[in-house]
């Protein structure tokens, strides 16, 4: 219904970018928490990414903003003042998890002990992550004049897109290609901590799956977001929708995933199986950030 | 740079001179539609009276025109063409479209500055010195008005409902020049008794609870759908943050719920499955 497109590449990347950091920092959480030192290289790369990912991403979020706050950089923090908006809670949020995102990366590299205050921090940090994941889908369901975002399951839809992209990142960052690198900080890949993650993944992508046709099922209800559901599902956007977002980030990495690695397992050639482990979580990565820009796209027509 | 002096000047001086001058309480416009007649006397009074600069405007089908609220024009007209059925007859209808100032705005609850507040005496006001440009109130805005100049000022633009002219004891620059009578300014519950009146005489009326109430009420005799008005709930925004955030735990918690019913299913089959497994062992 608006005419302006006000918030484009520089918001959906960050929203990209914020549910990536996040994820990771999931992903490096519970691998910690749940693995009990079994996936240390997935816990250590996780916490190594996280921050550095959320660091850019508000970059771009600064980058974006209309008024240039040069002349007095103390200006932005009016951007706490109002405690029921969302960018004002998304905003602690963010600054909270890139602390202790830090905290835990200096940590790692500190060799840490397996302490109550380990556990501790990053329950904490686990809290804060899944609140930026699911910060960034609420900051559009509250736009009320934007119809397409009205939707309770989209923040849950991003929340789930964050942690299987970070999910993605962090086992491409423990392949052959991640050691390349960053020869200091991998592990030697190992092969069934990586299928772990890959199973964990494909779950990750089926419920992302179940909450995309939910999102659509709740927007379809609403009569004022007929127009931009049209655009999304036939209109000019819909090859980026089918084409990337359903078919090259969720549906291909799911079977490819699936019957691929059946196929080589039968002619047991690990190298390959490898291959196409990484290049799933390379095309959900790419999944995941034309989810958001589509969203946020569409809802703003 | 003129503008921007002018203005402030200008607030300073009415708020130096008001205050005494003005009641403080709840304030509307009513707008009847039923007398408007498209002059668009009030896009000029409006122009005039904030210092705005004329925009280069387009031959397009609708006669709207500028087609949208802008940076540079607060409010425009909007033109509307009925038709009554057969070829090519109809009638026209024009609907003053502006900032309507809701009682309990969007624009200033998603704003992370509080950049955008509303005022005791109805007026949605922004200052500019606290706003960072984040553009949320244009996302998020129900009718779509605050606008973001790119161009000259860095500033979210809008109507101001004449805020200093109201301080100074004054209608609204576009009520003052309204040759119909279409626009008058009075009280909020003055307004909303007259639209009641409107209403039970079978005309419709818009503005009285949508998104918990607006500062602009209209009254017109075609339904505000024909005239391209959004259709809201009468829920404030504060209202709508808290059912907007209980949906969503709800979602959370039936989704979590599922997923912990499936691996409890899961678990308890492969559990089983070994059972069995180990008994075709022990009869082997």
């Amino acid at each position: 219904m608006s005419q302006t497109i006000e918030w484009s590449w520089y918001i959906a990347t960050y929203l990209f970018l914020g549910g990536l950091g996040a994820g990771t920092f999931i992903t490096s959480a519970v691998a910690d928490i749940k693995g009990k030192g079994k996936y240390e290289a997935f816990s250590r790369f996780g916490a190594h990414l996280s921050w550095p990912i959320l660091i850019v991403g508000t970059i771009l979020l600064l980058f974006d903003l209309g008024r240039p706050e040069l002349g007095d950089p103390l200006h932005i923090l009016n951007v706490f003042n109002n405690p029921i908006s969302m960018i004002t809670i998304g905003t602690i949020l963010l600054v909270g998890l890139i602390f202790i995102s830090m905290l835990t990366s200096f940590l790692w590299l500190a060799r840490w002990e397996r302490t109550w205050l380990r556990l501790v921090i990053y329950l904490v940090g686990l809290v804060l992550a899944i609140g930026v994941a699911v910060y960034t889908g609420l900051l559009l369901t509250l736009a009320r004049g934007s119809p397409f975002w009205g939707s309770p399951v989209l923040p849950w839809l991003f929340m789930v897109s964050g942690a299987s992209t970070g999910l993605a990142l962090v086992g491409l960052a423990n392949s052959p290609l991640g050691m390349r690198l960053f020869p200091r900080f991998s592990i030697k890949p190992e092969i069934e901590a990586l299928g772990t993650i890959k199973k964990v993944d494909d779950v990750l992508i089926t419920a992302e799956l179940i909450l995309m046709a939910l999102y659509l099922g709740t927007i379809s209800f609403i009569e004022m977001a007929r127009g931009e559901m049209i655009y999304l599902l036939v209109g000019q956007l819909s090859p980026i929708f089918w084409g990337v977002v359903i078919a090259i980030g969720l549906l291909i990495p799911l079977l490819l995933g699936k019957y691929g690695i059946q196929y080589f397992n039968r002619t047991n050639s690990t190298e390959k199986i490898l291959l196409i482990v990484m290049i799933t979580f390379f095309l959900v990565l790419i999944g995941g950030f034309f989810l958001r820009y589509v969203i946020v796209v569409v809802g703003q027509l | 740079m003129y503008m921007r002096i002018s203005q402030k000047l200008r607030f300073a001086y009415a708020k130096w001179r008001g205050g005494d001058k003005m009641v403080r309480i709840p304030y509307a416009v009513l707008v009847d539609l039923r007398k408007c007649m498209g002059c668009r006397s009030c896009q000029v009074a409006c122009k005039r009276w904030m210092d705005l600069p004329a925009e280069k405007t387009e031959l397009n089908p609708e006669w709207t025109n500028p087609t949208d609220v802008g940076p540079n024009t607060y409010t425009v007209v909007k033109f509307v063409f009925k038709e009554n059925g057969k070829k090519d007859t109809g009638i026209w209808r024009f609907a003053k479209w502006q900032c309507m100032h809701c009682v309990d705005p969007t624009c200033a609850g998603v704003c992370p500055t509080t950049a955008l507040y509303k005022t005791e005496e109805g007026p949605v006001l922004y200052d500019e010195d606290k706003c960072i440009g984040c553009r949320y109130c244009v996302t998020a805005c129900p009718f779509n008005i605050p606008k973001f100049d790119w161009e000259k000022r860095k500033v979210i633009q809008k109507c101001t409902f004449c805020a200093d002219r109201l301080a100074d004891g004054k209608k609204p620059a576009c009520v003052e020049t309204c040759p119909t009578g279409a626009l008058s300014f009075t009280s909020r519950d003055e307004a909303i008794s007259k639209a009641n009146e409107a209403a039970s005489k079978g005309a419709y009326i818009y503005g009285k609870d949508e998104v918990g109430g607006l500062s602009w009420i209209y009254i017109s005799d075609v339904p505000f759908r024909d005239l391209g008005f959004p259709e809201y709930g009468s829920e404030p925004f504060s209202l709508f943050w808290r059912n907007e955030i209980s949906k969503f735990a709800a979602v959370g918690a039936i989704f979590s719920l599922v997923l912990a019913g499936l691996w409890l299913y899961k678990k308890r089959r492969t559990s089983l499955e070994k059972e069995e497994n180990s008994k075709k062992e022990v009869i082997k």
